[in-house]
């Protein structure tokens, strides 16, 4: 239950209010003095008086916020009444305490320090009156017996204000214990080296080694089998001027070292034999590379002439582009190229994707291969000769394509592997010193996983075997 | 060959990527929002002149069945702003292109994973397509398949002995997918290796060049 704060001099609930502790009839009144009116602040305010451990003043850098500020409020009642200070000794006088055994310091406990100001604010009667409620009814004797003292013997607290004033001290102590010392060490700000940069810096200069000392890698640099990449190459070798062959760019920017290279022999082939290209791209990202290549094709100076290009851009709806494109191939061209793309060496435009002389796909995702393989590939499989289609895939989505590759006329080029075997199929693998180096890096990498795992499993075995 | 300014804010940017490795800092951080931005604002620029502009050009000026053509999912693209007033009858009208972007979507992934990737792999792996000699490999790669869908089989009671050996059965097809996992991981760690051998080639011939 939540209420506003309310101010002090507004009426507190019945229980707060009869909280009051009256002088005791043997404590000396004095006969000037007024009555003093009842206030639950005030005996909020004494029973902290009489607290074990409370704080030795308003102020101290010990007493939490809540507590100081009762601490540092006045109490409305000294100001509406203005007791004398001698009130104030007869009410700690008859204040009940906890337990029957005082300690020395709570019976010798005094009011705040003369000159310490004890204004009471709205916000700490708020405090005080926003206590829970406890509806009357049974109390727990121990709770009784707990705080029985010869003033409430005297009839003066109801059973439920006794429960009230127990939990208000319950909440005094708790709160003390969880008051922060000021000897606790702050944890600094430290630089710590994990398992995790340490190992980064080992890859690093593996890396690094690799890169700059190539006598390191030397032992890794022999020519690849030339496996597919050889059919590929061969394949290219026996198209001429009148062909066209569609380029898909699937790939960005990021995966240029992986297949930059191998398409840049591709595309050295290509404009070798004259070999029109068409070039599209269903990933916007796809588009980038689709731009450096027709750079590329139009800067090689030792072509006669560039091959002629017609780049289809990039077409958005994924699977949906690639359906678009297997039906509306010729269409798509045409709006592409106004004038009609002519097959060099003949005049006869492109009518269908079956005219194709070829499709090679730069992917870096697997579902690009498989949106190519869904919605390209039948046709093309069905058309009157079927088209060869080459997948020339990064590393990692070379695993997930690989079982396309064992379609009909379908093949799979992946990774620098790949890369390096197409070029030793072109014979330009003079060097091979990026492969030995990547071969290099791969081992020292499945090195240090290895060393990775067996520590782990090492320090499993040992922690399972130190268990009880 | 001279060093250029590209090459300079290549090497420093690649050079700020990689100090990530050494701990989570600001500038890489910058970095990364730059390279964020670049890309979407990149696929921006590409869809805008490749894909909306020439659209749009064309139902202004276009021949009337071209107009027509690209009227219509003009429209229907502006139906989705209804969306804009939830709770109202206009938000309904959203739910057409939305209907026709899922409905093809879906009938073109279902049909395309049935036509194109499940039946003639399958075909192709048993030789029923005579395109070749069924293999075994391809017996044991429909094993595999088979072992791994049972590994996905959460409600057989292990109480009973079909039951108990269809979980040893979804052990193995687990197995099998923890195998191919480590193969994607291996494939993955040669892919990025070579991204990072060419970014510090590109550090090492920079500062050949500036060395001289």
């Amino acid at each position: 239950m939540t209420r506003d704060p309310q101010p002090a001099d507004e009426p507190l609930p019945p229980w707060l209010r009869d909280a009051s502790i009256e002088p005791d009839d043997d404590a000396p009144a004095p006969d000037a003095a007024p009555a003093r009116p009842n206030s639950a602040t005030t005996a909020l305010r004494d029973l902290i008086a009489r607290t074990p451990n409370r704080p030795a003043a308003a102020g101290d850098a010990e007493v939490p916020i809540w507590l100081q500020n009762l601490l540092d409020t006045p109490d409305p009642a000294e100001h509406a009444a203005a007791p004398p200070p001698a009130a104030d000794d007869a009410d700690l006088a008859t204040i009940p305490s906890a337990g029957g055994d005082q300690p020395a310091e709570v019976s010798a406990a005094e009011p705040a320090a003369p000159g310490t100001t004890r204004q009471l604010e709205s916000r700490s009667a708020g405090a005080v009156t926003d206590l829970p409620i406890v509806e009357a009814g049974p109390v727990d004797p121990a709770i009784l017996a707990s705080i029985a003292t010869p003033a409430l013997t005297g009839g003066r607290y109801t059973p439920v204000q006794i429960q009230a004033i127990e939990r208000l001290r319950a909440i005094t102590a708790q709160s003390a214990d969880m008051a922060e010392p000021d000897d606790v060490d702050v944890p600094r700000r430290t630089w710590r080296i994990t398992i995790e940069q340490v190992l980064s810096a080992l890859v690093l200069v593996l890396v690094i080694a690799a890169v700059g000392l190539p006598m390191l890698s030397a032992p890794f640099r022999h020519t690849p089998p030339a496996g597919a990449a050889s059919s590929v190459s061969d394949g290219i070798a026996a198209l001429g001027p009148g062909d066209v062959v569609l380029l898909a760019y699937e790939w960005d920017a990021r995966r240029t070292a992986e297949l930059a290279p191998i398409e840049r022999a591709m595309l050295d082939q290509l404009a070798e034999r004259g070999v029109g290209l068409v070039l599209f791209s269903s990933d916007p990202q796809g588009v980038l590379p689709q731009f450096a290549a027709q750079e590329y094709l139009a800067a090689s100076g030792d072509q006669p002439a560039p091959p002629p290009v017609v780049a289809l851009g990039y077409r958005p709806g994924g699977s949906a582009a690639l359906a678009l494109l297997a039906r509306t191939f010729p269409q798509l061209v045409a709006e592409a190229a106004p004038d009609g793309m002519v097959r060099p060496g003949s005049d006869t435009p492109i009518a269908a994707l079956g005219d194709l002389s070829a499709i090679i796909v730069f992917a870096d995702d697997p579902a690009d291969v498989q949106g190519w393989m869904e919605q390209v590939y039948p046709g093309a499989a069905r058309a009157a000769t079927p088209i060869p289609l080459t997948l020339v895939v990064t590393a990692d989505a070379g695993v997930m394509a690989a079982p396309y590759a064992r379609q009909p006329g379908v093949t799979l080029l992946a990774g620098p592997l790949a890369a390096a075997s197409y070029q030793a199929a072109r014979g330009d693998a003079d060097d091979a010193q990026p492969l030995a180096a990547v071969r290099l890096v791969t081992l020292g990498l499945g090195v240090v996983l290895a060393m990775l795992a067996l520590t782990a499993s090492i320090a499993a075995v040992m922690r399972r075997r130190s268990t009880p | 060959m001279s060093i250029t300014a590209a090459d300079t804010i290549a090497v420093l940017l690649t050079l700020i990527v990689l100090s990530r490795a050494f701990g989570d800092n600001p500038i890489y951080r910058a970095v990364q929002s730059v390279f964020i931005g670049t890309s979407l604002g990149v696929a921006f620029v590409i869809t805008w002149h490749t894909a909306l502009a020439p659209a749009a050009r064309q139902v202004i000026t276009g021949a009337p069945d071209a107009q027509l053509a690209y009227a219509i999912p003009l429209a229907l693209g502006l139906l989705l702003f209804a969306r804009l007033w939830p709770g109202t009858w206009l938000s309904g009208l959203a739910n057409l292109p939305l209907a026709l972007v899922f409905g093809v979507a879906g009938g073109l992934a279902v049909s395309g994973a049935l036509l194109g990737s499940l039946v003639p792999q399958i075909l192709n792996l048993t030789g029923i397509d005579g395109a070749g000699a069924p293999s075994p490999i391809g017996y044991i790669g429909i094993i595999v398949t088979v072992l791994v869908l049972i590994g996905f089989s959460a409600s057989v009671a292990d109480d009973r002995p079909a039951g108990s050996a269809i979980s040893r059965l979804g052990a193995v097809g687990r197995w099998c997918m923890v195998v191919a996992f480590g193969g994607l991981f291996a494939a993955g760690l040669q892919s990025y290796s070579v991204a990072l051998l060419e970014r510090v080639r590109l550090i090492i011939d920079w500062l050949t060049r500036l060395a001289g």
